[in-house]
């Protein structure tokens, strides 16, 4: 064979639009198959369609309708390859184009998911819905493309909207999916125009007056009970104003004097949103200890925070001035300064969390002004079905300016903590946290070194009426 | 038989003779392509052979087909009519296709249903029926949480056709009782197919 007769072989060979060779002639076997191509088109399975129209051209090669129809469809999706091409080597911009030429073809679910996840990715919320709509009527991608809507609504801040869209993708058998899709949910109540949040917890405290170890006693237990109420309103959603209020009611069983009252109001600016954003915002609290007012801060708060990846970093800085109210504590008064530095790394459903927070204490009271800072160590490990187990700890170092004109020294603390808790989603709404933590503080004043350990279960619940 | 009786039923049912004649011809070739796991050209041979009036028992074949594709719910609607239309022609094979469908469908007690239900299976059918009974049994135990149940509602209500969305809504009742109390019981209750 000569090679010109071998390449016009190969070329007739590779004609998409060769129905190849003809049969013998059957015209009611040729409109079966018509029909059977039509309703598969219909149904957006273009492939099976394909068959079933070259065994009717096949059949009955001179039916001018069966041509046309064979001719709509023979030739190869046009621009899914290159589309696939381009979304590897990362050019979504190009991914879209050709997802968008081969969809002109007929129905194609599982490349409307793709052109969907691009528009995502390139912040085209509106495109990305429409294609991501489109590919939940494919079984087989449904639950991906649930994940990616409930991202996008997330993104807009229509909380309702996500939630309901992560439904599906959270009763994924893949259990990445289902997990992503949990994550999410939580995400989609934080970022939520407005969401209201109550809980209750119930602890034992080992030590509630934090007495010292020389005392010989095992410490004065306790066991307090707390109510908390917060809300948070960002009319524009996650990227724009917001203000949000806390309030939370703490009463220990025996203890009259350590019982909390607790109320902060903010207002505030975010710029971006998800993991990349800048956050300023203002603060007023007003705080009753033992029934009996005791003090009033003003705080102020920049932060920022920046994920890459699976890389996540936030930096904070936040400057509070108190008053205090109660005259034998006011040397407490004064201003704080905090800077505190967070990172995490996600492997799957497993993240490991390294931060470090500086603390800088100018009270009004000389001999209580001090500097404390420490290493912070965390890791956070998704267990599936809403269960997520947080382990962490750290130490704190405390150093005071000046000596204590009573105790005749200079204090310096060294305070380790460590904690465990475990978190469990009842409902997307409601969920059971369940904490042990424990504190051993050593200082060079034996009256500071103490031992303290905590136990708690808390229930909570967050509404999302917009 | 008169003589022209004779002929007037012969020149009638000439036609649908060779009707049924191409109708079996393209079974046969849905069946030498189910054989050869070409699914996709088998499926639309056994949707060529009902257009052309081949017997309801094509549509369990049909079935089977559409499940190997992954055409899970079209498979299950299949199934459902060819219950309808050919329960005699039900048999541990074609049973074992629509187990496995309503597996991938997450209709887990429907699966275990049908899989109980067959009987004279051969060896090799019958350890796959173990091996997926067994993967089954910690799904049908363990308690079910209320973001599952809400998702059987929601592809009760959701999903076409209404004979499949049954399914949904069926299982999502079984469910109900496996549930936690806040798990959203009347809503299963009052969830009716269409």
């Amino acid at each position: 064979m000569s090679p010109a007769v071998l390449l016009l072989s190969v070329l007739l060979a590779s004609d998409p639009c060769d129905p190849g060779p003809p049969l013998p002639a059957d015209r009611v076997s040729a409109q079966a198959y018509l029909a059977v191509a039509e309703e598969e088109l219909a149904r957006g399975q273009p492939e099976a369609a394909r068959l079933a129209l070259r065994e009717a051209v096949r059949r009955d090669p001179a039916d001018p309708r069966l041509q046309q129809a064979w001719r709509n469809v023979c030739a190869e999706p046009p621009g899914e390859e290159e589309g696939m091409a381009q979304l590897q080597a990362g050019d979504c911009r190009a991914a879209i184009r050709s997802f968008a030429h081969a969809r002109r073809q007929g129905p194609r679910p599982s490349l409307a998911l793709l052109q969907g996840v691009c528009h995502y990715e390139l912040g085209e919320d509106a495109e990305a819905r429409v294609a991501l709509t489109e590919a939940l009527g494919s079984p087989a991608e449904a639950e991906t493309a649930s994940l990616y809507l409930g991202l996008v609504a997330i993104r807009e801040g229509r909380a309702e909207e996500a939630r309901a869209a992560l439904v599906t993708a959270a009763a994924s058998s893949d259990p990445g999916t289902a997990e992503a899709a949990r994550t999410l949910s939580r995400a989609s109540r934080q970022a939520a125009r407005l969401a209201i949040t109550a809980g209750l917890e119930l602890g034992h405290d080992s030590n509630a007056y934090l007495l010292p170890d020389r005392s010989g006693d095992s410490g004065f237990p306790d066991q307090p009970v707390a109510l908390s109420l917060s809300a948070v309103l960002r009319p524009l959603g996650p990227s724009g104003p917001f203000v949000h209020g806390n309030l939370l009611y703490r009463d220990l069983r025996l203890t009259q004097v350590f019982d909390l009252l607790h109320g902060e109001v903010a207002a505030g600016w975010q710029w971006g949103r998800g993991g990349r954003f800048l956050r300023a915002q203002a603060a007023v609290d007003l705080m009753q200890l033992g029934q009996v007012p005791y003090a009033q801060g003003y705080r102020g708060d920049l932060g920022a925070a920046y994920g890459w990846g699976p890389l996540a970093l936030w930096v904070n800085y936040s400057a509070r001035l108190e008053q205090v109210w109660v005259q034998r504590y006011r040397g407490y008064a004064g201003l704080t300064h905090l800077g505190a530095l967070f990172g995490q790394w996600w492997w799957g459903s497993t993240g490991l969390g390294l931060g470090y927070r500086l603390e800088r204490n100018q009270a009004d009271g000389a001999e209580l002004r001090h500097t404390e800072h420490g290493p912070r160590l965390e890791l956070r490990l998704g267990a599936g079905q809403g269960r997520r187990l947080v382990l962490g700890g750290g130490a704190l170092m405390r150093d005071y300016d000046q000596a204590d004109s009573q105790l005749g020294a200079r204090r310096v603390d060294l305070l380790w903590e460590a904690a465990a808790a475990a978190e469990l989603e009842l409902t997307s709404a409601w969920q059971v946290q369940l904490g042990l933590s424990g504190q051993r503080a050593f200082s060079n004043l034996e009256d500071f070194s103490y031992a303290r350990w905590f136990a708690t279960v808390g229930l909570s619940g967050t509404v999302v009426p917009w | 038989m008169k003589p022209f009786a004779l002929l007037l039923a012969l020149l009638l049912s000439a036609p649908a003779a060779q009707a049924a004649e191409d109708a079996n011809a393209h079974l046969l070739a849905g069946a030498r392509a189910f054989r050869a796991h070409d699914y996709d050209r088998s499926m639309v041979e056994f949707r060529v052979a009902l257009t052309l009036g081949a017997g309801p028992q094509a549509r369990w074949y049909l079935a089977a087909a559409l499940q190997k594709t992954g055409r899970t719910d079209e498979a299950l609607a299949e199934f459902l009519r060819a219950e309808q239309e050919a329960p005699a022609s039900r048999d541990a094979v074609l049973t074992w296709y629509e187990a496995v469908a309503s597996h991938e469908a997450r209709l887990y007690a429907r699966a275990d249903r049908l899989l109980a239900s067959i009987q004279r299976a051969g060896p090799k059918l019958q350890e796959q029926i173990t091996q997926l009974r067994t993967q089954l049994a910690p799904l049908l135990s363990s308690p079910a949480t209320p973001g599952v149940l809400e998702w059987y509602l929601q592809r009760g209500r959701t999903r076409e056709p209404a004979t499949v969305a049954a399914l949904y809504l069926e299982e999502a009742r079984g469910l109900s009782a496996r549930a936690t109390p806040d798990a959203g019981t009347p809503a299963v209750k009052g969830s009716m197919p269409r």
